[in-house]
């Protein structure tokens, strides 16, 4: 091992191997590299069985720099003697290797060998539990006004009520955390106790308007008294009910437009208008956090179809192609997937499209 | 110059038949091999040396798939000329 062999050892070796004299051996090993030399002189290439291929190949002229001085100088085209082993003296060299075969690699996999990363994840982790939650608090809101608006409103504005409600994600609710869930459905459940306890009062043309006023006015103490239980708990929340807010500007002068056979009413929702725009300003002062988050996206068509690897989970997938952590909910919801806290390696799972909703 | 004509060539300088320069040619093949398996070095003064090489597992990609592909390690047997022979070649030329 690791021994330096010179041009005698090989004769010597040789001589014991064909049971020749040591000297002709040695005539014939340097007769050997002689005619080697000879052959790349004369042909350019010579080739010899077991062993391979000795060529000589041009090299084209190229320019460089001096280091010392920075000058600009050509190296001029020679030739180089290369060796090509024979595929046999190849293959017996690399034996120790032999059972090694090349593997392909998966496309996804990406080395990330620092800790940081495991942290980003858990903190992702978080926040998209948050947004989850509170998307889910977001419909709970909304039907809560929803429910509100139809107490006071004639019949015909369920309708446009349940539609108003059909554009929030309501969808991502299946996927409640059940922590979060009690939240919502309580406050959901307050609203409607308070909202259902003034229209039995009392039926009367003349003081509709009063209670369109008062439920109205219910609503938004009913949001001032759920927010700290809202805002102590995660910081996202100011911007998630301000959309709620938001939602309440628009389903008012929607209903304006149904109601508005009766001035009055009209009169009482415009009034009431102002006030919940305050409320908003407010509020936006509070939600001075990316609003990006809020948008709500479409699903149009698939965009990739994803393996899932190693040490991957929907945050990483979602992060690698949406380049918002927050948006798994929508591969999740997309897939159809069960169980989502477990993804099995080598799962295919379809990335959606995502279109901003309008 | 292939296999046929360097034997025939080099039986003429030895004068041996090149029956028997093809099995000495055999033998000497043989005893490179060997020894470059054994991890040896084999340095022949006016020619050049002869030494096995360890290549390291890289990852290579197929530019028209992007397929990315894990090559394993392996040992590879290599020839450096001398400079004696690189400036006899040169002066040829």
């Amino acid at each position: 091992m690791d021994a330096k062999l010179n041009q005698s050892d090989l004769s010597a070796q040789l001589a014991r191997m064909c049971e020749m004299s040591v000297t002709k051996a040695d005539t014939f090993t340097k007769a050997f590299f002689d005619v080697i030399i000879e052959g790349l002189e004369s042909d350019g290439i010579v080739k010899i069985n077991g062993l391979g291929t000795f060529k000589m190949v041009d090299v084209a002229s190229r320019s460089s720099v001096n280091v010392n001085t920075g000058e600009k100088f050509e190296i001029k085209g020679h030739k180089k003697i290369t060796f090509l082993p024979a595929d046999s003296l190849k293959e017996k060299v690399n034996a120790p290797f032999a059972m090694f075969e090349p593997v392909e690699v998966d496309d996804d996999y990406v080395d990330e060998p620092d800790s940081s990363d495991e942290e980003q994840t858990d903190i992702a982790a978080d926040t998209t539990v948050q947004a989850v939650a509170a998307e889910n608090i977001q419909p709970a809101d909304t039907a809560a006004q929803a429910v509100a608006e139809e107490n006071t409103q004639p019949a015909d504005t369920a309708a446009q009520a349940v539609a108003e409600e059909d554009t929030q994600p309501s969808d991502t609710a299946a996927q409640a955390v059940a922590e979060e869930n009690t939240q919502p459905a309580d406050t959901a459940a307050q609203a409607v106790a308070e909202e259902n306890t003034q229209p039995s009062k009392g039926n009367s043309k003349t003081n509709k308007h009063r209670y369109i006023w008062l439920t109205l006015l219910i609503i938004i103490a009913a949001g001032i008294l759920c927010w700290p239980v809202f805002t102590d708990k995660e910081t996202p929340q100011p911007a998630e009910t301000k959309i709620a807010v938001a939602e309440k500007i628009e389903t008012a002068p929607a209903d304006t437009t149904v109601v508005a056979d009766t001035l009055c009413a009209v009169d009482a929702v415009e009034e009431s208008l102002p006030f919940v725009l305050v409320e908003e300003l407010a509020q936006t002062k509070l939600s001075a956090i990316s609003i990006k988050d809020t948008v709500h996206y479409t699903v149009s068509g698939i965009m990739a179809v994803h393996r899932v690897g190693l040490d991957e989970t929907l945050v990483k997938i979602s992060l690698s192609y949406y380049n918002d952590k927050r948006l798994w909910p929508y591969i999740v919801q997309h897939n159809r997937l069960k169980n989502f806290n477990q993804l099995e390696i080598g799962m295919e799972i379809e990335i959606p499209r995502l279109v901003p909703h309008k | 110059m292939n296999n046929k004509e360097f034997i025939s060539k080099l039986s003429q300088r030895c004068k041996f038949t090149p029956a028997d320069t093809a099995s000495m040619t055999e033998g000497l093949v043989t005893i490179i091999t060997d020894s470059l398996k054994e991890g040896d070095q084999i340095n022949v003064s006016g020619f050049g040396g002869f030494e096995a090489k360890m290549r390291r597992e890289r990852i290579s990609v197929n530019p028209k798939t992007g397929q990315r592909m894990l090559v394993p390690p392996k040992i590879v047997p290599s020839f450096r000329p001398s400079a004696k022979i690189k400036d006899k070649l040169k002066e040829t030329e």
